[in-house]
């Protein structure tokens, strides 16, 4: 209940604030002064693009990790009684981390990619940006594909084990289900290969 | 979301491991055999080809039903008390709140046993290990409720259920059996809002289980007390108010007086309607008790068809003790030689 009363309190409290300083612009005449565009401007592309490797990486490899928890502790606890689960129910483990592995490989891509920029001409700034923003967008999807990816895997994964450990012969059909569990990461992975083709941020 | 995503952090093993101990609950076919068994020692051979395994095998023979008995709550005390070593927050209190009704159970045998002059040192080992604490054995110098509140059970996890039973009479049969309802109810209202205070699927299942398990009192208090001295509105404290027949069912239940006016007030809800017309009271048929057992086993069993919550752990415990209670039927139907009842278990899986 406190923690309920200090993080309504805190957004209260932000919210006030961000009314106040919009307000206190409006009524000096000072509203040209929230500019999105120059805000957007003044972030560098490069930090677009190594934000976007960030998250690549760390959400699939989040994404991984709560799917591997998940089917990991079902195996351990069904495999007490029905030991004969437990070698073949590791391929669940293993599809959560070819998750893990779709988020390294774009992270590899995305960093080859950057390479530095002299150019001070507009039109050509303009490109460093698009690729900046490329590569930012090409991360997102990645990570956030994995994210969800990993953690469909995991937990039916979870249930394959649970279930394998009553009857053997519902393993492999639920093995069918988190084939295409699976298949949704792969389409992040594309995707993504796609956003980053080709882009680069070299002059 | 919270309960799918997160809950193995903490939970997973135990769910795994007691799905695990569900699996080796008795089939149809080992009932089969059980039931065509000749004598005791037949019993233990088929026993050891299940899940139970050699758990007999350090008894002499010839084996009486007391001993199948001890030893089948042994085993299961054994595997609920790793259960519970096992656990992390909040599944502990979980398994916690389970165990208050043993000790509910072992506080009236306690105080029953020493209404009849029994020694303490021949109670102690017919309690039940779940609901052991450590007061236990101090139950036995008190005279009145509010004695035994006041040294004994305000420091143990009922002092809250105790708050309507405290007055000062003395202890004596007839009011042994009203504190052991009215903690009963106290207990289950409790349980009932702790799960709910859970939310997610553990309370979906488990307030469904308890409802029931709160009508059934309700009903089984009625019937019972038909011709004992309990007035109508004492009968009517005693039923537990967490259950789907409250309030307009609780208030039928109050005026009736026979079981033809209980059988109409449960007529209005369908599900009950179904088991008391399944049911009678003449010898051939199914007591209601019966069919309040089969349509637990029914919800517990369903228990299991869900995935990452608690209700699990309570619907192992008490399927496994319907076991039990089958096998000690079973056992005591081979032992007086009387096979026509045998088959009157209440099978768990189809």
């Amino acid at each position: 209940m406190n923690t309920s009363y200090l993080s309504k309190g805190a957004l209260g409290a932000g919210v006030g604030l961000f009314i106040y300083a919009g307000l206190t612009y409006m009524l000096t005449n000072n509203g040209f002064r929230f500019d999105i565009g120059w805000f957007l401007l003044s972030i560098s592309p490069y930090q677009w693009a190594l934000i976007g490797i960030a998250l690549a990486v760390s959400l699939s490899v989040l994404g991984a990790a709560l799917g591997i928890f998940a089917t990991g502790v079902s195996i351990l606890g069904g495999g007490v009684k029905a030991p004969r689960i437990r070698t073949k129910n590791l391929i669940s483990i293993i599809m959560c981390e070819a998750v893990a592995i779709y988020g390294l490989i774009m992270g590899i891509v995305i960093s080859g990619s950057i390479t530095s920029f002299m150019t001070t001409k507009p039109e050509e700034l303009a490109l460093k940006y698009r690729a900046g923003y490329k590569l930012f967008g090409a991360g997102l999807t990645v990570g956030l594909c994995n994210l969800f990816c990993g953690v469909c895997v995991g937990l039916v994964g979870s249930g394959a084990a649970l279930a394998d450990a009553q009857n053997s012969s519902l393993f492999v059909r639920i093995l069918i289900i988190e084939i295409f569990a699976s298949a949704i990461g792969l389409f992040g992975l594309i995707v993504s290969i796609l956003q980053s083709n080709g882009t680069s941020l070299s002059d | 979301m919270k309960d799918d995503l997160f809950f193995n952090l903490d939970h997973g093993y135990a769910e795994g491991l007691c799905r695990g101990f569900k699996s080796g609950i008795l089939k149809p076919a080992d009932y089969h055999n059980l039931v065509q068994c000749e004598t005791l020692e037949d019993l233990r051979l088929h026993l050891q080809s299940t899940d139970y395994g050699n758990f007999l095998a350090n008894d002499a023979s010839p084996l009486t039903v007391n001993v199948i008995d001890d030893r089948l709550r042994e085993k299961l005390v054994q595997e609920f008390q790793h259960l519970r070593n096992i656990s992390y927050e909040p599944l502990s209190t979980f398994l916690d709140y389970i165990t208050y009704a043993y000790m509910i159970d072992n506080i009236v045998l306690l105080i029953t046993g020493t209404l009849h002059q029994r020694a303490v040192g021949d109670l102690l080992p017919r309690c039940h290990p779940l609901g052991s604490f450590e007061q236990l054995g101090a139950i036995t110098i008190a005279d009145t409720p509010a004695q035994l509140y006041n040294a004994v059970l305000v420091d143990t996890p009922l002092a809250n259920y105790f708050i309507d039973c405290i007055s000062e009479h003395d202890l004596d049969e007839l009011n042994v059996e009203i504190i052991r309802s009215t903690l009963h109810k106290a207990y289950l209202e409790d349980f009932h809002k702790f799960c709910k205070q859970l939310g997610g699927v553990t309370a979906e299942v488990m307030c469904e289980i308890l409802a029931f398990e709160a009508d059934r009192r309700a009903f089984m208090i009625t019937i019972n007390s038909f011709d004992t001295g309990l007035t109508q509105d004492e009968r009517f404290k005693l039923y537990p108010r967490c259950g789907s027949l409250n309030p307009d069912g609780l208030q039928e239940l109050r005026r009736t007086d026979n079981y033809e006016a209980v059988k109409d007030v449960a007529a209005r809800y369908p599900i009950y309607r179904a088991l008391f017309e399944g049911a009678g009271t003449s010898t051939g048929e199914k007591t209601i008790e019966d069919k309040f057992f089969e349509r637990e086993v029914e919800l517990n069993r369903n228990a299991f068809l869900r995935q990452f919550h608690f209700g699990i752990f309570y619907a192992y415990l008490k399927l496994k003790e319907q076991e039990s209670r089958n096998i000690i039927w079973i056992a005591e139907c081979i032992a007086q030689k009387h096979r026509a009842r045998i088959d009157n278990y209440i099978p768990i899986f189809h």
